[in-house]
């Protein structure tokens, strides 16, 4: 019986894991060396906190592409939006105390940067195995 | 070939209007309604007071210029008995609009609603007033006839640059 050649599929499937696995990479990673040194250096200034702790927000309040807030894990996320969002819009002064509230958005990016990277490892992985598949199919076939 | 692509471009035309779409509140939370006599230049007139919330459900999306009415209707929803306007400027993500409406009515036009809520004028002037704080989503309705939607990052950011 013919053996089939499955180089083609496993080709497309090492090319379209690697690909997938990038843009994920790239998107945490520009989270984890960007984004949120930027928020933890406004989020640790020491004048004009008010100022620093809304441009922190404002960062904050563009979510992680992992780390949405359209479902919640708990009531702190939902409370932190709705206060901070009222704070704003109103134009109301934010003290030092509510730092921490900004630290649990901060948090929640992290997780989302951090199932970004894991994912994209499992992508790289699902690639790799690919790629190796693709390499003896073809060396197969050529014997 | 050309059914891929069709099939790919309604994929993510479909993809992008869902994107697009923000959920509108529907309904009403906790309205309550409550209507008084009152003595207004030697004539009867009633007060009707109205509250209630409209939740904005968009994690990110605000609504502004919220406009629209509260309409009574019978239960069968055949007869509008009466409906009353309202204009909320902002409803913040994940917020709760707050509707509050006081209006001025001669008994003619008030009784319709009097009866409705299953009083009459005799019970109204001896309880000093109606109120009626649950109802039957078939009674009262929200009905919501304009809105602006806005990113609340672009929002907040106007917000920041009015002060700057």
């Amino acid at each position: 019986m013919k053996k089939i050649n499955d180089s083609r599929i496993y080709r497309y499937s090492a090319i379209i894991t690697l690909i997938i696995g990038i843009t994920l990479g790239a998107v945490s990673f520009y989270s984890i060396l960007v984004v949120e040194p930027a928020v933890e250096q406004l989020l640790s200034a020491r004048e004009n906190i008010d100022a620093n702790y809304k441009k922190a927000y404002i960062i904050l309040r563009d979510p992680q592409i992992f780390a949405g807030y359209d479902n919640f894990d708990s009531d702190r996320v939902r409370n932190s939006l709705t206060f901070f969002d009222g704070k704003i819009y109103a134009d109301e002064k934010i003290d030092q105390e509510r730092k921490i509230y900004l630290e649990v958005l901060l948090e929640r990016r992290k997780e989302g940067s951090l199932l970004g990277r894991n994912t994209m490892v499992y992508f790289f992985l699902l690639s790799m195995a690919a790629w190796i598949l693709f390499f003896n199919e073809r060396s197969t076939a050529v014997r | 070939m050309h059914f891929n692509k069709a099939a790919m471009c309604a994929l993510l035309s479909a993809c992008l209007l869902a994107a697009g779409c923000a959920k509108i509140p529907d309904k009403l939370i906790s309205p309550i309604v409550k209507i008084e006599q009152a003595i207004k230049d030697n004539t009867e007139h009633y007060i009707l007071r109205f509250n209630a919330g409209i939740q904005n459900e968009n994690s990110s999306t605000a609504l502004m210029n919220v406009t629209g009415a509260v309409s009574f209707v019978d239960p069968d929803g055949s007869t509008m008995i009466m409906s009353i306007p309202f204009e909320l400027p902002v409803i913040l993500p994940l917020e709760t609009g707050i509707i509050e409406l006081t209006k001025t009515y001669p008994e003619n036009e008030i009784m319709p609603l009097v009866i409705l809520l299953g009083s009459d004028k005799e019970k109204l002037l001896k309880d000093k007033g109606v109120e009626r704080s649950f109802f039957d989503d078939k009674i009262v309705k929200l009905e919501i006839s304009g809105y602006k939607k806005d990113d609340i990052r672009d929002v907040l950011k106007d917000k920041l640059n009015e002060k700057n």
